[in-house]
């Protein structure tokens, strides 16, 4: 907790700064000055409405890089992804057992409308979240209690209901408050990735208010009458698939206080090309916000070759990582089936091996990527910057060998039959992943004799169809939610994500994989991070998936912007960012 | 929408065919010879015819050589432009421009052909019947006709694609599905003046079957403006399934079609014009160069432009 007194000496020092630099304040010159702009209004676009502000229902990384500047959690990650304070008063350790964590609340945060906050919004805001199972309902998993507050079916005003009388069904039974400003957290067992899920910014860890949510349970967040957090930024407009306005919450509680007055999201340009072009034209302060990092090529290539604009661009190493998944069980629920099945031991290792380094991952990146907005995956699942990654060229299903493929392919399959029809699907949405897709089937015919067709699948539909088994072969990846294993091994392989037959690429799950992640995940750091790394290496040793690279992400920023950037997991904060006189 | 055609029926003077073998040979060639004469004349439809053989010599060289493989990626740096080594660039993935478009204008020549032999497999047989027949028969197929026609062409393509998949025999048979009735039509309005002629009131008494009056005497009459209208469908093919493709419906990869090579240059356009220029211009000039044409034998077969 930090001493009133520093708090106070920070404020009169923040306040000495800002009034020099209101002072310093001048006429608009044609560059770019240190002064601030009169107009503090940042307008940037998002190619896609949002889905939901919701901390509860969060979903899409837009909704998250939105919802992160309107509410917050108890902790939060700084800019070196390292676990502080947010409307806790310190990071809580755990209990010797690992069971119990305690949160000390800050008694001087406030909702946006003037409700205090109190721990009663923190019980209200998990339980809620925890009854609703949006999709990082999970996060909250390892509460006691947990198990049967998910199977909760209520929702709308008969959930709030349900919450108002503290129901038992939706009630998570690990979760109390001794007192307004404290919190204990009860787990159902030990779990060393708990703070870090609830870290993660705009979702199910956030705290929103039960007075203006109980209004119109379901919605709430669409109206800016409604859509109140505790966060430096609140809703003032929006029109669907139009624009958005927020405003800064004026004496706002944290720090730092936002210099920007309003934020403008521009919904209407759904095209990334047409966002840079209007970018270029002067209609927005910064691309790439928002989610939207993944810019053109041709856009990026053609902007690096300007002098004037080239120092505008940013790329930023982002914890994404794509690969080829291998359908490996076939049964009733799993329609796919295909020559790579588990089942099928060494023969379809051997073909998974052969498809796996029949691709030149270097050059890939180096056509596809131009080596520019991806690097090659040779360090397994888990990108670099994050706990858990492998180290370079530490994943041998990164290599190329073609002599090698052939020779597995041959053994495996010497005429050819198995192999015969392949399908690869992807999802087109995303612009990497269609020449990805031409890339791959040119190695496999090149490197293996093997046609292998390409079939394009509309993103929502492709994901749920690819979660139930129906692709032999499928893009596949995973964006980092927090910076803990657990959130890759979890969520993608073995009994804990509902392998084989529900929300299951590959069907992958086998008795010493569900036995190793069951004890990583009871351990703390750094204690699992050797089970977690063995646990890669299972996947590597059962070819469970094709690396492919490591995502780049790539924003335009006016030079005007102050602040504005990004890390690897997500854009920095509204209220870190100034618009300088230009 | 296709180009449609009107024609007249054959003019006032000697039958163009009559019944018997030994009269029809002579008028027959001169027909053809006097369309033969004015073809020659039309200097665009020459250039043009001019341009297809080329492209079809193209088609055919590709496939034995191009100067890449089409589908090899990487032979060049990614957006590269025009170069010795690659005359009209690469694309996003490094792959040979030129070899691409050899290899597309196959794509384009197999629709464009290929659809035309089943619209006319098909339009022509149903047209003579609906024409020859009328009553019951004609207000049938003029209904299908009718129906056919109110439900956009894009649409019909596409849920058969969807239904049938995404394949070269697929889109055929989608573009067939929208283009059939231009032929149908056409045919019926041909039929329907020519069965009230002289000629075929001479050979329906002299105990001509339907069948042979249809096939031997009024297909025979019909076939100028059937190729006219034949030859404006290639384009109108063509077109089409470059517009699926360019929608990423059409031909799959590593297949390339002009109309998909012309899509995937577009998001490049302002690095590397010649991704979308180079398919642009092969798809310009192959519909530029079937309509001349096409405009060139309908005046060669149309004998009111006798001079």
């Amino acid at each position: 907790m930090t001493p009133v007194s520093l708090r106070i000496l920070k404020a009169l020092a923040m306040g000495g700064v800002a009034t020099v630099v209101m002072a310093a304040c001048g006429g608009g010159s044609g560059t770019t000055g240190t002064s601030l702009a009169s107009n503090q209004t940042l307008t940037f676009p998002i190619l896609a409405d949002f889905g939901t502000l919701d901390p509860a229902l969060a979903d899409a990384e837009t909704d998250t890089e939105i919802s992160q500047n309107m509410f917050d959690g108890l902790v939060k990650f700084d800019e070196n992804l390292n676990i502080v304070p947010d409307l806790a008063s310190a990071v809580p350790t755990a209990s010797a057992d690992g069971l119990t964590y305690t949160f000390k609340l800050r008694t001087d945060a406030t909702f946006s409308n003037g409700d205090k906050f109190t721990s009663r919004d923190v019980l209200y805001s998990w339980n809620r979240a925890a009854a609703m199972q949006g999709a990082y309902a999970t996060n909250l998993s390892a509460i006691d209690g947990y198990s049967t507050v998910s199977t909760n079916t209520a929702s709308g005003a008969a959930l709030e209901a349900l919450l108002e009388k503290n129901d038992p069904s939706v009630t998570l039974s690990g979760l109390t408050a001794p007192d307004a400003s404290t919190v204990q957290v009860k787990l159902a067992s030990p779990a060393g990735w708990f703070l870090t899920a609830i870290a993660l910014a705009g979702t199910t860890g956030d705290i929103v208010d039960q007075n203006t949510v109980k209004q119109d349970f379901d919605n709430w967040w669409t109206n800016p009458a409604t859509a109140i957090g505790t966060g430096p930024f609140k809703m003032t407009a929006r029109v669907p698939k139009q624009s958005v306005d927020f405003a800064a919450v004026p004496n706002w509680w944290g720090s730092p206080k936002p210099t920007l007055t309003k934020i403008h999201l521009d919904v209407s340009v759904t095209d990334a090309s047409t966002a840079i072009t209007k970018y270029e034209q002067g209609g927005y302060d910064v691309v790439g916000y928002g989610g939207y990092s993944n810019l053109p090529v041709a856009d990026i290539i053609r902007i690096q070759g300007t002098s004037n604009e080239k120092a505008q661009l940013t790329l930023q190493a982002k914890v994404r990582t794509y690969w080829v998944s291998f359908n490996m069980v076939h049964d009733a629920k799993r329609q796919a089936g295909g020559p790579f099945l588990l089942s099928d031991g060494q023969s379809a290792h051997d073909l998974r091996l052969a498809f796996a380094l029949a691709i030149d991952k270097t050059k890939l990146v180096s056509v596809v990527c131009q080596n520019i907005v991806c690097t090659p995956a040779t360090g397994g699942l888990i990108p670099p910057t994050l706990i858990g990654y492998m180290g370079a060229n530490q994943d041998p299903l990164a290599k190329f060998d073609a002599t090698k493929a052939k020779q597995l392919l041959q053994s495996a399959d010497p005429n050819l039959t198995k192999t015969k029809g392949l399908t690869y699907t992807y999802d087109p949405e995303n612009a990497l992943n269609k020449p990805t897709a031409e890339f791959l089937q040119s190695q496999w015919h090149d490197n293996l004799g093997v046609d292998v067709a390409i079939q394009p699948v509309s993103h929502s539909q492709f994901i749920q169809a690819r979660l139930k088994g129906a692709y032999t072969l499928s893009r596949d990846g995973w964006q980092a939610d927090y910076n803990h294993p657990q959130d890759w091994f979890d969520n993608l392989y073995g009994n804990v994500v509902g392998c084989p037959d529900s929300g299951c690429t590959t069907g992958y799950d086998t008795a010493a994989y569900d036995s190793l992640l069951k004890k990583a995940d009871a351990e703390p750091m750094p204690a699992a991070l050797a089970d977690y790394k063995s646990l890669n290496q299972m996947l590597i040793d059962d070819v469970t998936y094709i690396p492919l690279y490591y995502s780049v992400g790539a924003f335009l920023i006016k030079p005007y912007v102050k602040g504005a950037g990004t890390n690897a997991f997500f854009d920095h904060y509204w209220n870190e960012i100034q618009i300088l006189s230009h | 929408m296709a180009t449609s055609v009107s024609f007249p029926v054959p003019g006032p003077g000697p039958a163009p065919v009559v019944g018997t073998a030994g009269l029809s040979a002579p008028v027959q060639a001169s027909l053809w010879s006097d369309a033969w004469r004015r073809l020659r004349r039309n200097r665009m439809a020459l250039i043009s015819a001019v341009y297809l053989v080329i492209l079809v010599a193209v088609a055919l060289v590709a496939l034995v050589h191009t100067p890449y493989s089409y589908r090899e990626v990487g032979v060049a740096r990614p957006y590269s432009g025009p170069s010795w080594a690659n005359w009209l660039g690469a694309d996003i993935l490094g792959r040979d421009v030129l070899s691409r478009l050899m290899v597309g204008a196959q794509i384009s020549l197999i629709v464009g052909v290929g659809t035309q032999v089943f619209v006319v497999a098909v339009g022509v047989p149903i047209g003579l019947l609906a024409g020859y027949y009328k009553g019951t028969v004609d207000s049938v197929v003029s209904f299908i006709i009718n129906v056919f026609y109110g439900i956009p062409d894009l649409l019909v393509a596409m849920i058969l694609l969807l239904l049938l998949g995404p394949s070269l025999n697929n889109i055929i048979i989608a573009i067939v599905a929208t283009r059939w009735m231009d032929m149908t039509r056409l045919v019926r309005g041909q039929t329907l003046a020519l069965r009230e002629r002289e000629f075929i009131e001479a050979a329906r008494s002299s105990g001509a079957k339907p069948a042979k009056i249809l096939f031997g005497h009024i297909l025979p009459n019909s076939l100028g403006p059937i190729i006219v209208q034949a030859t404006f469908g290639v384009p109108a093919a063509i077109l089409f399934e470059a517009f699926l493709s360019f929608l990423g419906i059409g031909v799959q990869p590593p297949t390339p079609s002009w109309g998909s090579m012309a899509a995937d240059g577009l998001a490049a356009i302002r690095i590397a014009p010649h991704m979308v220029i180079a398919p642009s211009i092969a798809l310009s000039l192959t519909l530029m160069a079937f309509n001349f044409l096409g405009d060139g034998l309908r005046d060669a077969l149309d004998p009111r432009q006798k001079r």
